[in-house]
């Protein structure tokens, strides 16, 4: 079939000797349709009789329904426990900042202020709000990071145990939480959701979250 | 609007990729007893049993080539009872996709009674092409018996 099409791109095109009058229009063979008219052409042979069979094979099989994960989390570890904030949330991490201590104000949530690139923003202890205890010794190879989280366009800084990455899920891949649970993490969390590496992580609910920071702090 | 191009008998004819699901191969079909020629045949796309009509024996009044260009449009196609069913249309050189304005395509002039799917026509740089109408390939006698009286439980 080959023998058909006629490889004047290797002749008078840039593969031959560039006589072609048409590249001053196109410039590169690639660009002319004459080339893409022969590329089309390759189309037109018989179809091979495996690849058919292979097709009808693949056809007749129940696609599997793919899980597409539509909304994405933050997953951190506080202590022993993972938890997640939704991305779009998030503004930054980075090394942890040294905390300046506010005087004359001893709220247990508001530690102090951090100042990030000149702006000083409030510093809040995650660990106390959710209950956490800190992890006695941190496991090597991980490293405590401070998170920027912005909500109403105001930013809130924390500490977290250990950064674990971005994880996408699906709405219904969400489990109500265990009723057993009392904990002061389990106030501020709408959902469980299992990782496949069986790891359970707490999705926060960030406006009842915010809103108890807020009240806490104007006591 | 992007349509895909179909060439058949040398002529061009343009699809809307709107109510197209996928686009695969021409497999082989298993064929209706007694059916009318342009009926295909049936095609089990995922399980299910899709009826699949020949536009190259609608248009040009052969069997469509075994190439690989050649290739079976599932659409979903508006039923009489305002419901869509899947539908495979079988056509011959599928190769590329175009963008045509709306307002570009002008009535033919002519309606064959026995083609109602042909569509109004557009002047593209290749020649005249014609925008075929899925929605009216299929006879409603036969549209009831291939889609909206059947019973589709297995």
């Amino acid at each position: 079939m080959s023998t058909d099409i006629r490889t004047c791109w290797k002749e008078i095109g840039v593969w031959g000797d560039a006589s072609c009058e048409k590249l001053e229009e196109h410039i590169h063979c690639r660009n002319c349709p004459v080339f893409a008219a022969a590329g089309q052409s390759l189309l037109d042979r018989p179809a091979p009789d495996h690849y058919l069979a292979e097709w009808a094979d693949d056809l007749a099989r129940v696609k599997e329904q793919q899980r597409t994960g539509d909304q994405s989390v933050f997953v951190f570890r506080l202590g022993d426990e993972y938890f997640g904030l939704p991305v779009r949330r998030i503004v930054e991490i980075m090394d942890p900042q040294p905390i300046r201590k506010i005087p004359h104000r001893k709220s247990p949530l508001l530690k102090g202020l951090v100042s990030i690139r000149g702006q000083l923003q409030l510093y809040i202890s995650l660990h106390d709000l959710l209950g956490v205890t800190r992890a006695a010794a941190a496991a090597p190879g991980t490293r405590a990071r401070m998170c920027i989280f912005e909500q109403d366009g105001q930013h809130w800084v924390f500490t977290i145990d250990e950064c674990i990455g971005i994880h996408r899920y699906a709405a219904e891949d969400v489990q109500p939480l265990p009723t057993t649970l009392d904990k002061a993490a389990g106030k501020y969390s709408e959902g469980v959701l299992r990782q496949d590496d069986a790891r359970t992580v707490g999705l926060l609910d960030v406006a009842t979250m915010i809103n108890h920071i807020s009240k806490s702090i104007r006591k | 609007m992007l349509f895909i191009k179909l060439e058949t008998a040398g002529q061009e004819y343009a699809l809307a990729v709107r109510s197209i699901v996928e686009i695969v191969p021409y497999v082989a079909l298993r064929p209706y007893a007694d059916a009318p020629a342009y009926v295909a045949g049936m095609l089990n796309f995922r399980g299910r049993v899709v009826p699949v009509i020949d536009l190259v024996r609608l248009l040009a009044g052969r069997a469509a080539a075994q190439r690989l260009s050649t290739r079976i449009i599932l659409i979903d196609y508006p039923a009489a009872d305002h419901r869509t069913y899947l539908v495979g249309i079988l056509a011959e050189a599928i190769t590329s996709t175009h963008s045509y304005e709306n307002p570009a395509f002008v009535d033919p002039g002519y309606a064959p009674p026995d083609k109602p799917f042909l569509g109004k026509v557009v002047c593209d740089t290749e020649g005249i092409i014609q925008r075929i109408e899925p929605t009216n390939l299929l006879p409603p006698d036969l549209e009831a018996q291939l889609l909206t009286r059947r019973d589709t439980r297995p």
